[in-house]
């Protein structure tokens, strides 16, 4: 019995609450709901599920832990989105363009392939992966490289397309209702499912007319020093 | 360039390279076949079929009583079954440059003195290796791993270094008088003078070097030709002889044969191995690091193929290059046999050795590095990209993709002006087919009338009844189309 219990530990199929190194510190969302369900935000590594039509703001809520993690000018990669990324949003939210890396694949074999590299390289501190349907086996793999290279891998899928026993982290599926977005926790690794809530993801500027938010770029060299001694 | 004739020179004088060559393969060949018994040595000669002349000849063909400069009837009279192969002067030049860049690791200046000889100055490597003595051993060791005859002189001057040498002399003092009476001995025939200008001298009675020492320069001027007037006030040390020295060479180029044909890259690739070996070894005693090799492999009945390998980060270990061709070569399709493979690297990068902190970035800029390199051998170039923000007020204009890594002194640092822009940009504008209601709007985009790309929208921000929030515009004649999604 012992044997057998070893042998699925060896292959990594059992979870023990003894391995709790990836959830002794949490990535606070910047959403205090969020971070209250999730028992005081994301994990510092490992494979995030993210279901949603694409649009509601399931990126903006996530890119405000990843830019608080962000430490060392480690790499955001960005696999095989549906749409080209707008350096501008990025920008907005805080993320420099030169950390940015943008990978297009022909073939979702290739696209999970880079995520796998991306992930276990240590070069990366965020990978972000736009895919249709993911297999067990290929869940289990973008998990385990991303716990190897200290990684927050985001899996963004459509609604309803995914079997929801994936070997992943967490779990959410999101839902825009009423001006806010309802986040329902699907699976996570220390704690029981959440029912629905409700979190208020904002665009990050007031809106309104764009040229109140013209701001010129201020000259850094406008410093004069001032003698005091004369 | 000029020297001073005060500086102590080294000749080494290689008379027999095409035979020793020819003689090194034939031992490697009688190595591999074991069975064969050990044969009477063969009377052997490299036979210049021009001048008619036998150049290089073996101890055997000596025994026998072949000379050099025999012609090739009198030679095969001699000996029956004689050996004869036909002189070339590129086997010779390629040898000594081979040598020569080998001397190189140990030695500074050398001069190629073609076909068959090296200059070595060792004046200004005395210095370093602290006696004579000991920078001979230094050299006399690398040129002891090829099985070359070669003969050597030292002097104050180059001619006279080379005269000695031919002499087939191993000789290196740095005693002046020694060296002098050294040359006192010397055939006048052997030095570099024209020959008819030999016959000259000896017609008035000038039939030694030492005979030469005697009468005042300009003696002879009248008499014989500007180059051998030159040589002779070179040989008494009153003048310094030009010479060049040898540059090796900044790009690394090696092919090697393989012994049967190779048709699976899986194969290829432990080959491709032992060669990167030997350019680690290269870059290692140079202190380089290589940013990208070409490699070429020849296939037995098709055209040859080339790639070019690169990394994002200098490297020279072999395993880390095995890594990345591994991932290129698997797609890699062979249409026959590859029969010869050649690694080039056209340029060396110096490796810094200014390198900032040990412990901040650096780990995380090499691991990203390698990452690069990884994704861009398997995926292609073009599918890794890095982005760049351009300032136009056109929202297609502003995301610029490009391959190359931006330094940070390139980077342009500037602020978008709006922050309520979509996370996602559609490539080209789909018309707007659903039903929506907006949130905000409008703003007014017009801009681009300078460069053919003229632009007027009025943007909103609207909702599907999904929840899905998009950027969409009116354009003037009052069609909608849908430009982003705010993710």
């Amino acid at each position: 019995m012992k044997s057998l219990l070893h042998d699925l530990q060896k292959k990594k199929l059992v979870w023990t609450a003894a391995n709790l190194d990836q959830h002794k510190e949490r990535v606070a969302t910047g959403y205090k709901q969020l971070d209250d369900a999730l028992n005081g935000g994301f994990p510092q590594s490992g494979l995030i599920h993210i279901t949603s039509v694409m649009g509601c703001g399931e990126m903006r809520l996530v890119i405000p832990a990843i830019v608080s993690r962000q430490n060392e000018n480690r790499l955001y990669a960005f696999i095989a989105p549906p749409h080209l990324l707008n350096a501008e949003f990025l920008m907005a939210q805080g993320i420099e363009l030169e950390q940015v890396l943008f990978i297009q694949a022909h073939t979702q074999e290739q696209a999970l392939w880079s995520a796998e590299q991306c992930a276990k390289s240590g070069a990366c501190s965020a990978v972000f992966i736009w895919q249709t349907k993911l297999q067990q086996i290929q869940a289990k793999k973008l998990e385990l490289a991303a716990l190897k290279g200290d990684c927050l891998s985001f899996f963004f899928a459509d609604v309803k397309q995914q079997a929801d026993n994936l070997p992943v982290s967490l779990s959410l599926s999101i839902e825009r209702k009423n001006n806010q977005i309802e986040i329902c926790v699907n699976k996570q690794k220390v704690g029981w499912p959440i029912p629905a809530f409700s979190v208020k993801v904002p665009f990050k500027a007031k809106l309104g007319s764009p040229m109140r938010y013209r701001s010129r770029p201020k000259s850094i060299n406008n410093v004069i020093a001032f003698n005091t001694n004369n | 360039m000029q020297f001073d004739t005060s500086s102590l020179w080294i000749y080494l004088y290689l008379p027999n390279l095409q035979l020793n060559i020819q003689q090194a393969h034939a031992e490697q060949l009688s190595d591999a076949d074991e069975t064969r018994e050990i044969q009477e040595p063969v009377a052997q000669i490299i036979y210049h079929p021009k001048l008619n002349q036998v150049l290089q000849l073996n101890a055997q063909a000596q025994k026998l009583g072949i000379k050099k400069g025999m012609g090739l009837a009198s030679a095969s009279i001699i000996c029956g079954h004689l050996v004869v192969s036909e002189y070339k002067e590129t086997i010779a030049v390629q040898a000594l440059q081979e040598l020569a860049n080998q001397l190189y690791l140990v030695t500074s200046d050398i001069v190629i003195d073609e076909p068959s000889g090296l200059f070595l100055r060792a004046q200004n490597m005395l210095r370093l290796y602290g006696s004579l003595a000991q920078y001979w051993q230094v050299i006399l060791e690398v040129i002891s791993k090829q099985s070359y005859d070669v003969y050597y002189a030292s002097a104050y001057s180059v001619n006279v270094a080379k005269l000695i040498a031919k002499h087939e002399q191993h000789y290196v003092v740095d005693d002046k008088k020694q060296i002098q009476q050294k040359l006192q001995q010397c055939s006048l025939l052997l030095t570099d003078i024209d020959k008819k200008d030999i016959e000259k001298l000896q017609r008035i009675g000038i039939k030694s070097i030492a005979d030469l020492f005697e009468q005042p320069l300009s003696a002879f001027a009248s008499r014989v030709s500007k180059f051998s007037l030159q040589i002779m006030s070179e040989l008494r040390g009153e003048s310094a002889a030009k010479l060049r020295f040898y540059q090796p060479p900044q790009q690394y180029e090696h092919y090697i044969e393989l012994l049967y044909d190779i048709e699976l890259t899986a194969r290829l690739l432990p080959v491709i191995g032992k060669c990167l070996d030997a350019l680690e070894g290269y870059l290692l005693v140079r202190n380089g690091l290589a940013l990208s090799i070409h490699i070429t492999l020849f296939q037995r009945e098709h055209e040859p193929i080339t790639q070019v390998i690169n990394s994002a980060l200098p490297i020279y270990k072999s395993a880390h290059w095995l890594d990345i061709i591994a991932l290129r070569f698997e797609h890699l399709a062979l249409s026959s046999g590859v029969y010869g493979i050649t690694i080039k690297c056209e340029k060396i990068e110096l490796a810094d050795s200014v390198e900032s902190d040990f412990f901040s970035e650096k780990s995380t800029h090499v691991a990203a590095m390698t990452l690069l390199s990884r994704l861009k051998a398997k995926l292609g170039e073009q599918q890794v990209k890095l982005m760049q923000y351009h300032d136009d007020y056109r929202p297609e204009c502003c995301t610029q993709l490009s391959t190359k890594i931006i330094t940070k002194n390139q980077k342009k640092n500037s602020k978008p002006y709006f922050l309520d822009r979509p996370g996602f940009l559609l490539q080209t504008p789909t018309p707007l087919n659903i039903k929506v209601s907006i949130i905000d709007g409008p703003e007014r985009i017009a801009s681009g009338w300078w460069d053919n790309h003229e632009i007027q929208r009025d943007y909103f921000l609207a909702e599907s009844h999904q929840g899905q929030q998009m950027w969409i515009f009116r354009t003037i004649d009052d069609n909608w189309f849908v430009h982003g999604y705010f993710i």
